[in-house]
């Protein structure tokens, strides 16, 4: 089937087989692989994209269920040029170790983070919880997160 | 295979279109359990109905009888909304526990339910607070208690016509008088152990439990009832297995536990 969908911002057309997972037409249809397979299961997160306003696992989405929707990946919050704030902090606190489960680290903090202006650090690792990294442990994600929402003006309360 | 797909935006197709495919097809809501299963071809549909557009079957509104909550309501939507919070505190800290917040945003409470699981964190909660679980047919519609709808892990009392269309509520339960307490093996995204609902109504206290039989079981004790007494009544309505989350002795030790502790706070 033809689906149709809203792509980092421009509408993309195109053909479908009815099984095709939302994660397989990115990565390998349209070769954004930014967006990671990991378990394919909906556990570890590295696969996350923003679906009209909310993140999903898009290892567990049917491409054929989200015709006419808008979909933001990494490829879309990274800029042309250079990095994100998100992606900046990361690089700089040491969050970044073999870097697979970053992009969809990337994603859930941005979609985080751009719905607020202030946040507290237990709302922060919960938002930042789908998501799973076998390197580095959590502390330095979170760090560079942390300095990432600083970078973009955002407050941190206290608990 | 997926031999059709078909994307439904309104209630009425929907019906016509579990009339017409019937056993041969599966409700696509969420995806956190039918794709899981899809790809681990634990299941072949030949015909998805997706219904992730119906929006007339998402949302939560006060009814007379209680709370209407819409079967395509996400677990996020539950979360966030203030009346779930104030009068149905069990669902609250239910969709809570949930796996992630990717997952809790395509999750349903419809999808939840019609999964059937032993262990599905919004259960235990529905049946302490009594909610009613509303069938739609093209012909007919129900209003089904929801500790009468479940019949074994995956089983249900739904015809094959028919659709979750919402669930109700009784309202009325708060952080003093009822709650939800999950114990997995990890924080986020993991299936429940066990869990345990309460709600306490006078002196009667009502209690669920989740991952310890073949479904979600209950029990109803007095609140001043005798330790032995309470432990007996405990057993009695729970059967659990030996899995890879863990051994039988261990649920009925945890699912103890938890008891215990909801005894504790309100003793």
């Amino acid at each position: 089937m033809k689906i149709r969908l809203k792509l980092n911002g421009s509408w993309r057309e195109f053909e479908i087989s009815n099984d095709d997972t939302l994660l397989h037409v990115l990565r390998d249809e349209l070769r954004l692989t930014g967006t990671k397979r990991g378990c394919g299961n909906g556990e570890c997160g590295a696969c996350t994209v923003i679906l009209d306003g909310e993140t999903v696992t898009s290892c567990l989405v049917l491409a054929a269920s989200v015709d006419g929707s808008s979909i933001t990946t990494i490829e879309g919050i990274s800029p042309q040029r250079g990095l994100h704030p998100i992606q900046e902090g990361l690089v700089a606190n040491g969050g970044v170790q073999c870097g697979f489960c970053t992009p969809g680290f990337v994603v859930s903090a941005y979609d985080f983070l751009s719905k607020r202006e202030s946040f507290t650090m237990d709302e922060l690792k919960r938002a930042l919880s789908g998501n799973l990294c076998r390197c580095t442990g959590y502390k330095k994600i979170v760090e560079g997160v942390v300095a990432g929402a600083e970078t973009m003006g955002k407050e941190i309360e206290n608990d | 295979m997926i031999k059709r797909f078909l994307n439904i935006s309104d209630l009425e197709s929907l019906l016509k279109a579990k009339s017409e495919y019937g056993s041969k097809c599966k409700i696509l809501a969420g995806g956190t359990d039918l794709v899981v299963r899809m790809k681990a071809d634990m299941i072949d549909p030949d015909t998805i109905l997706s219904i992730r557009n119906i929006d007339e079957m998402k949302g939560i509104i006060k009814g007379k009888d209680g709370t209407v909550i819409g079967a395509l309501t996400s677990h996020t939507s539950i979360e966030e909304n203030a009346l779930i919070r104030k009068q149905h505190y069990p669902l609250y800290q239910g969709v809570y526990e949930i796996g992630s917040p990717q997952i809790r945003n395509m999750g349903t409470l419809g999808g939840n339910i019609a999964n059937a699981s032993p262990s599905g964190d919004t259960i235990a909660p529905l049946m302490v607070m009594g909610a009613k679980i509303r069938l739609m047919s093209r012909s007919k519609e129900r209003l089904v208690p929801v500790d009468k709808f479940f019949k074994g892990p995956g089983k249900t009392v739904m015809a094959d016509d028919e659709i979750i269309h919402s669930v109700i509520v009784p309202a009325g339960f708060n952080k003093k008088n009822s709650g939800f307490i999950k114990a997995g093996l990890r924080k986020a995204l993991s299936i429940a152990v066990v869990s345990v609902g309460w709600s306490l109504k006078d002196d009667k206290l009502t209690l669920a439990f989740g991952g310890a039989a073949p479904i979600v079981t209950v029990a109803e004790i007095r609140k001043d009832c005798s330790a032995a007494e309470l432990k007996k009544k405990v057993l009695n309505a729970i059967s659990p297995i030996s899995d890879l989350r863990a051994s039988k002795g261990y649920r009925e030790q945890v699912i103890l536990n938890l008891v215990n502790s909801v005894m504790e706070a309100l003793n």
